[in-house]
C-alpha cells in the first residue's frame, strides 16, 4: 500500500476524478461534484494478497475500486474461510468506516494487483456533512455495497438450509 | 433424515446378490408384539425376503441373537422404562437406518393415556408391588430419544406398507408411504363417508392414510389409529364434532392409540384432558 | 334429438333392463350401500333406490324414505361416473429391468361396455367437460377416451332438488339437453323417454314404446321447471373467473383455511377433478415394475412437492385458493368452460361443511374486480385441446447409455442413444420423462440433441436421480418425450442474446447455446451469465471456457462461494451484469436457475430495459404425466408441462414468483 503524494496543484484531483468517471460508480455524479470528492481522495495501489480490511478490526479508509479485484472473506462453521464477494472496478469497499463504530465485517483481500481510490474516514465525514451534495452521491452507493453484501451473507445462509440428498 | 440406505443401487441383479445382505433387526420395548407379528404376516414373501436381507435380531422369530450393528433396525413399542431409554440410545449408535413401526414406537401407544394421570396412583393401581417395577412417569415415542430416520404408522401396521418399504428398501427406490388423509383413501375404494351420511364421529380428515380404510369400510369411524397427518386439522374438526357433543366426548374420540402425538394431544388437553367416565351407549362408534 | 317422446310404463321397467344389457352391456346405476345413493353394477332394476331420497345440507347427506313409489326423486351421491370414466385405480405400465436391459410397455386401455343408468344434467355436463380435460394428452386417457366412448348414457331429468344443487347457476341444468342417448323423465306411473342418439334408438326401438302423450310430456316439463324455480341462483357467476383471479390475496382465503381440514374429499367427490399421481410397484428383484394411475388431489401436500424438499403450495390456503381458482377460472382458460357443473357434492361431502357458493360470494361477489387481475381470461374456446401441439403417441422408447460423464460431484451427464425419430427431433427447451421399472419417474430436461441421441444432465438429490447418475456404459433408460414448448430461438433472431443460467439451470439452455452457436452470424450480441454455487459445481467447465475463448461472445461467470484459491468473481449472479453497458432494449433473454434466482435475474433485465416479452424463462414443477393430464404442474392457467416449460415473462405475468401459487 503505497500512497502516492498528492502535488498541491489540482492536477492530481482532475486526474483522479477522471479516473473514476470511467467507472460505474461515478456514472450520473456531475464534474463538478466528482471533482470534489476526488478532492479528498487519495490514489492507492495494492499489490496481490494484501488485506484491505480486516474483520473485526477498525475500518478507517472508504475506497472505490478504479481496477482490480478484492476477495470479501468469512471464516463459515465447519468450512473455514470462504469467499463470499468479490467486487470489482466501481464497486465500493469500507462502507463500515461510515458507521458510528467503524468495524470492518468482513476481511478484503486483493486476488490480483488493485488501484482504488481511497477517502480517509475523518475528512470524508467532515466534507460530507457540510457538503449535502456529496453525501447525496456517497450514501446511495454505499447502500448499493451494502445491499450486495446482504444479498451475499443471504445465498450463504439458503444454502445452510438446502435439503442435501435424501435417502429417500 | 440423512442416514444413507445400506444397499448398493445395483442395476445388474447378479451382482447385487454377490453384494452383503443388509443386516436387520427387530427389537422391541413396550408394546403388544402385534407388529412384529406383521412381519411375519407376510407369509408368502417371507422366504424371498429372508434372501434378500439377513435377520440377525428377531426375538419372536429367531433365537438368533445379535447385539449390532444393524444396517436397518425395526423398533416396535413404546419408552416407558428407564432400562429401555438405555437401550434404544444404545441401540441407536449401531444402527444406519432407525424404523419406529406403530402406533407405540411412533406416537406413545394407548399406554400414553397414563401420561395424563399421576405417575405413582397408576403404578399402585398396577401392579400389587409396585417398588419392584421402575418405569418412567411417561409413555414415549422413540423419537423423544433419538434421532428416527422412518415411521411406518399404524396399529398395527400396514402388511402393504411394510411389503412396500421392504421392497422399497431392497431396491432402492423411495418408499411410497404418502401423507394424507384416510378420506382419500375411501373414496378411491368407494367407501361411503360414516361422517357425511351417518353422522358418525370419524378422525379420517386428520388421519395418515395406510390401513386401506378398514374401519369406515365396515361402518366404523377412524379412530386415528396411524396418528395424524400433515397439517392435521384438529382444531376444526374438534369444533364441528362439538356439536351436540360435551367436552368430554370430543376429548373421547381423540383419545386412543395415538392420543399422545401433539395435534391429538392440544385437542385432548383443550377439553379437559381424557374423559373419566364411561360414555353413553349413544357414543359407542359402531354402525 | 327425436322429435317423437315415447312412454315407458312403471311396470316395464324391467323391458327396458333387459334391453340395454343386450349385446352383453353392464348396466351401472343408482342404488344405495351404507346410508348413501351410489352408481353400482346392477343386476335388476329392483335395485333402484325406489322410494328414497336424500337430504343434503353442508357436510350432511341423509337418505329419507318417502313412501312413494318413484326410482329417481333425488340428486346426487357421494361417488360420480367418473368411477368408471377415470376410474380411481388403473393399471398404466409394465415394465422390466434386468441386467441393464429396460423395456417398458403401456398396458391396454380398457373398454368395457357398460350402460349408464341415471345420469343427471349437471353430470352429462361434467362428463363433457372432464372428457375434454381428458382428450390433452396421449398418456392414461387413451383409456379415459376408451371408457367414455364404450358407454351408453341413460339420463334422467330430475324431479326434486337438493339444497346443496346450484346447477341453474352454473348453466348445467337442471334440464337435460343434449348429450344422453336416452332421457327420461319420471312421472308418477311411468317415463318419458326422448331418444338422443341413435344408439339410444336402438335400444328403445326395441321396446316398441308407445309415443307419449302430450300431458305426459308437459308434465315432465312443468316438473323439471319446478327443480329449476326450486333451486333459484344462488351463485352469480357473470365475470366470476375474472372476479375470482383478482382476488387472489383476498383475506377470505386464510379465514377458510382455519376450517378446511385438506382431506381431499371435495376433489374426489366432484365429478369433473382429474388430478392423479402415479404410484410405483416392483418385485423384490427389482426386475419387474409397474405403475399404476392412481386419484390424487392438489390439497395433498405432496402434490405441490418438488426434489430438494422444496413445496410450491406448503400451506392449506395455498391449495384451497388453487382448488377454488381453479374450479371457477383458470379452468375457462385451459378448457373453455368452468370446471364446476354445480352439483353441490362438495358441500354435502365436506366433513366440517365449507360452502363454495358463500366462499364464492365472500371472496368474489358481483361488483367490479377488487384487485389487479394478474393474467386476462384466455379466448372462449381454452386451449385445449385445439392449442396443444399434437403430442406423439405414449411410446415408451428404451435408449442405451453410450457414455456417463460427472460434470460435478453429484451432476452427471448421460449419453444417451436412440433412433427414436421423434426424440432426435427434440427442440432445445424440451424434456423427457425417464423412466427406470421400480422407480419414480423424474422428467428431465435434454442437455444436448445429437444426430444419434440425447444428452440428460442429471443432478443426484434422490433415489431415483441416485440410481441414474450410478449407470454405466451398456445401461439401458425407457423414455418417453420430447414433451413440452422449448427455447422460441426465432424470437432471437436480429437481436442481441443474454443467456442467465444458475447452477444445474444451464443443462437446459446448452441445447439453446449450441444452437446459436451453429447459427452465430443470425444472432447480435450474445452473452452468457452462468452462476454456481462453487467453483466445483460448475458445469460444463472445458465447454464454456471455449466458448469463453471465442471473439464473437462474451462469457462471464460468478459462484457463490468460494475458498481462497478462486480468483473470479464471487456473489449473485445478477452482479454480472447489473451495471453492464448495454442496452437491454435490444435484447432478448432467456434464463434458468433457482425461483429464486430467477426472480432476482428478471428483476435485474427489467431494469436494464428488457421488456417482459422477450425475456424467457424455465420453470420447474412435479410431474407426473409431463403431457397436460395429471394436473400437478399447473400455475395460475398455466400446465407448465404443456404450455411450458419454457414461457415469457410477459405470458406469465404475476404467476411467476407468486408465493403459494
Amino acid at each position: 500500500m503505497r500512497p502516492m503524494p498528492l502535488p498541491d496543484d489540482g492536477r492530481m484531483t482532475q486526474t483522479l476524478c477522471a479516473l473514476l468517471t470511467e467507472t460505474w460508480f461515478a456514472a450520473d455524479i456531475p464534474e463538478a461534484i466528482c471533482e470534489r470528492l476526488s478532492s479528498i481522495a487519495e490514489l492507492k495501489e495494492y499489490p496481490v494478497g494484501a488485506a484491505v480490511v480486516q474483520e473485526g478490526t477498525a475500518c478507517r479508509e472508504l475506497g472505490v475500486i478504479l481496477s482490480g479485484r478484492i476477495a470479501l472473506r468469512l471464516a463459515l462453521p465447519g468450512v473455514g474461510e470462504q469467499t463470499i464477494l468479490t467486487i470489482d472496478d466501481g464497486d465500493l469497499f469500507g462502507w463500515s468506516a461510515l458507521l458510528p463504530e467503524s468495524i470492518a465485517t468482513s476481511t478484503g483481500v486483493t486476488l490480483v494487483p488493485t488501484t482504488a481510490l481511497v477517502f480517509d474516514r475523518d475528512p470524508l465525514m467532515a466534507l460530507m456533512a457540510q457538503d449535502c451534495e456529496i453525501a447525496s452521491v456517497i450514501y446511495p452507493r454505499v447502500l448499493v455495497a451494502v445491499t450486495r453484501r446482504l444479498q451475499a451473507t443471504r445465498t450463504q445462509l439458503l444454502d445452510l438450509y438446502r435439503a442435501g440428498h435424501e435417502p429417500w | 433424515m440423512t442416514a444413507p440406505l445400506p444397499v448398493e443401487h445395483e442395476h445388474q441383479s447378479s451382482r447385487a446378490a454377490a453384494h452383503q445382505r443388509p443386516r436387520i433387526g427387530v427389537v422391541k420395548f413396550a408394546s403388544c408384539d402385534g407388529c412384529q407379528l406383521t412381519l411375519l404376516d407376510l407369509e408368502d414373501e417371507l422366504l424371498a425376503i429372508a434372501e434378500k436381507v439377513d435377520v440377525v435380531e428377531f426375538a419372536e422369530a429367531t433365537s438368533r441373537r445379535s447385539g449390532g450393528p444393524f444396517d436397518v433396525l425395526f423398533v416396535e413399542g413404546s419408552i416407558s422404562a428407564p432400562e429401555q431409554v438405555e437401550e434404544i440410545t444404545r441401540l441407536r449408535a449401531v444402527t444406519k437406518v432407525l424404523v419406529t413401526i406403530g402406533a407405540c414406537a411412533t406416537a406413545g401407544g394407548i399406554q400414553a393415556i397414563r401420561n395424563w394421570f399421576d405417575h405413582e396412583e397408576i403404578r399402585h393401581a398396577v401392579y400389587p408391588e409396585p417398588r419392584y417395577v421402575e418405569s418412567l412417569a411417561m409413555s414415549r415415542p422413540v423419537a423423544d430419544f433419538v434421532a428416527v430416520d422412518a415411521e411406518l404408522r399404524g396399529c398395527p401396521i400396514s402388511p402393504a406398507q411394510l411389503r412396500e418399504f421392504l421392497i422399497a428398501l431392497v431396491t432402492g427406490r423411495r418408499p411410497q408411504l404418502p401423507d394424507e388423509a384416510v378420506c382419500l383413501e375411501c373414496k378411491r375404494r368407494g367407501v361411503v363417508c360414516v361422517a357425511v351420511a351417518r353422522g358418525i364421529p370419524c378422525l379420517g380428515p386428520v388421519t395418515k392414510t395406510g390401513c386401506g380404510a378398514i374401519c369406515p369400510a365396515y361402518g366404523r369411524g377412524c379412530y386415528g389409529c396411524f396418528g395424524p397427518r400433515e397439517s392435521a386439522n384438529t382444531a376444526s374438526l374438534a369444533a364441528w364434532l362439538s356439536d351436540g357433543r360435551n367436552a368430554s366426548d370430543v376429548s373421547r374420540l381423540f383419545t386412543g392409540f395415538t392420543a399422545w402425538s401433539e395435534p391429538f394431544r392440544k385437542i385432548i388437553d383443550a377439553h379437559g384432558g381424557p374423559p373419566r367416565s364411561v360414555p353413553a351407549p349413544t357414543e359407542t362408534p359402531d354402525a | 334429438m327425436s322429435a317423437t317422446s315415447r312412454f315407458l310404463p312403471r311396470a316395464d321397467l324391467d323391458r327396458f333392463f333387459t334391453a340395454l344389457a343386450a349385446d352383453g352391456r353392464r348396466v351401472i346405476g343408482p342404488t344405495v350401500v351404507d346410508g348413501s345413493i351410489v352408481h353400482d353394477e346392477l343386476s335388476s332394476f329392483a335395485e333402484l333406490p325406489n322410494g328414497w331420497t336424500a337430504d343434503t345440507a353442508p357436510g350432511s347427506y341423509r337418505l329419507r324414505a318417502t313412501g312413494l313409489d318413484r326410482a329417481f326423486d333425488y340428486n346426487v351421491g357421494v361417488t360420480s361416473w367418473k368411477r368408471f370414466t377415470h376410474p380411481p385405480i388403473i393399471p398404466l405400465t409394465r415394465g422390466r429391468r434386468e441386467g441393464g436391459h429396460v423395456v417398458v410397455e403401456p398396458v391396454e386401455a380398457e373398454s368395457p361396455r357398460l350402460a349408464f343408468v341415471g345420469v343427471r344434467a349437471c353430470e352429462l355436463a361434467a362428463l363433457r367437460i372432464q372428457d375434454r380435460a381428458m382428450r390433452a394428452g396421449p398418456l392414461g386417457d387413451a383409456d379415459h377416451i376408451a371408457r367414455g366412448d364404450a358407454a351408453l348414457v341413460v339420463a334422467v331429468e330430475c324431479a326434486t332438488a337438493a339444497g346443496t344443487c346450484f346447477c341453474t347457476s352454473m348453466g348445467t341444468g337442471p334440464e337435460v339437453e343434449d348429450g344422453a342417448d336416452i332421457v327420461l323423465s319420471e312421472l308418477d306411473d311411468g317415463f318419458v323417454v326422448r331418444i338422443g342418439t341413435d344408439a339410444g334408438a336402438d335400444v328403445v326401438d326395441r321396446l316398441d314404446l308407445r309415443p307419449a302423450a302430450p300431458v305426459e310430456s308437459e308434465r315432465a316439463a312443468t316438473q323439471v321447471a319446478a327443480v329449476r324455480a326450486a333451486i333459484g341462483d344462488p351463485v352469480p357467476t357473470d365475470g366470476l373467473p375474472t372476479r375470482l383471479r383478482a382476488a387472489l390475496d383476498h383475506p377470505r382465503w386464510a379465514e377458510v383455511a382455519e376450517r378446511c381440514l385438506a382431506c381431499a374429499n371435495c376433489t374426489l367427490v366432484c365429478p369433473t377433478c382429474f388430478c392423479t399421481s402415479v404410484a410405483v410397484a416392483s418385485d423384490l428383484d427389482g426386475v419387474e415394475g409397474t405403475t399404476e394411475r392412481t386419484w390424487d388431489s392438489c390439497f395433498s401436500l405432496g402434490f405441490g412437492r418438488v426434489a430438494g424438499d422444496a413445496n410450491f403450495r406448503p400451506k392449506v390456503r395455498d391449495r384451497y385458493r388453487q382448488w377454488l381458482t381453479h374450479k371457477f377460472s383458470t379452468w375457462w382458460d385451459q378448457f373453455g368452460s368452468s370446471g364446476c357443473v354445480g352439483c353441490g357434492r362438495c358441500i354435502a361431502w365436506c366433513p366440517v361443511g365449507i360452502d363454495v357458493r358463500e366462499e364464492l360470494k365472500a371472496i368474489a361477489p358481483p361488483g367490479a374486480p377488487s384487485g389487479p387481475i394478474p393474467w386476462p381470461l384466455s379466448p372462449a374456446e381454452g386451449r385445449a385441446p385445439a392449442a396443444l401441439a399434437a403430442v406423439a403417441p405414449a411410446s415408451h422408447v428404451t435408449a442405451t447409455v453410450q457414455g456417463v460423464h460427472f460434470e460435478t460431484a453429484d451432476t452427471a451427464s448421460l449419453q444417451l442413444s436412440t433412433d427414436d425419430p421423434a426424440l432426435l427431433a427434440a427442440l432445445p427447451g424440451q424434456f423427457v420423462m425417464v423412466e427406470l421399472p421400480g422407480f419414480a419417474i423424474p422428467p428431465i430436461s435434454v442437455s444436448r440433441i445429437l444426430p444419434d441421441g440425447l444428452n440428460l444432465t442429471i443432478r443426484s438429490v434422490g433415489p431415483s436421480t441416485a440410481v441414474l447418475t450410478g449407470l454405466t456404459n451398456g445401461a439401458q433408460v425407457s423414455l418417453r418425450g420430447p414433451l413440452g414448448r422449448g427455447w422460441p430461438i426465432e424470437a432471437a433472431v436480429g437481436r442481441d442474446v443474454v443467456i442467465v443460467a444458475g447452477g444445474i439451470g444451464l443443462a437446459p439452455l446448452r441445447p439453446l447455446i449450441d444452437a446459436i452457436v451453429a447459427d452465430r452470424p443470425r444472432f447480435g450480441a450474445v452473452r452468457l451469465y452462468l452462476g454456481a454455487r462453487t467453483p466445483r459445481d460448475r458445469l460444463f467447465v472445458a465447454e464454456m471456457n471455449a466458448l469463453a475463448g471465442r471473439t464473437d461472445l462474451e462469457v462471464s461467470e460468478i459462484v457463490d462461494r468460494a475458498g481462497p484459491e478462486w480468483l473470479g468473481k464471487v456473489g449473485i449472479v445478477t452482479q454480472l451484469f447489473d451495471h453492464a453497458p448495454w442496452d437491454g432494449t435490444r435484447a432478448t433473454a432467456f434464463m434458468c436457475g433457482p425461483e429464486r434466482m430467477m426472480t432476482a435475474t428478471a428483476s435485474t433485465l427489467e431494469h436494464r430495459g428488457v421488456t417482459a416479452d422477450n425475456t424467457w424463462l424455465t420453470l420447474e414443477r412435479n410431474m407426473a404425466c409431463g403431457v397436460g393430464t395429471c394436473g400437478h404442474c399447473q400455475l395460475g392457467p398455466f400446465f407448465v408441462c404443456r404450455d411450458g416449460p419454457v414461457f415469457s415473462l410477459a405470458e406469465l405475468g404475476s404467476a411467476f414468483g407468486r408465493e403459494g401459487l
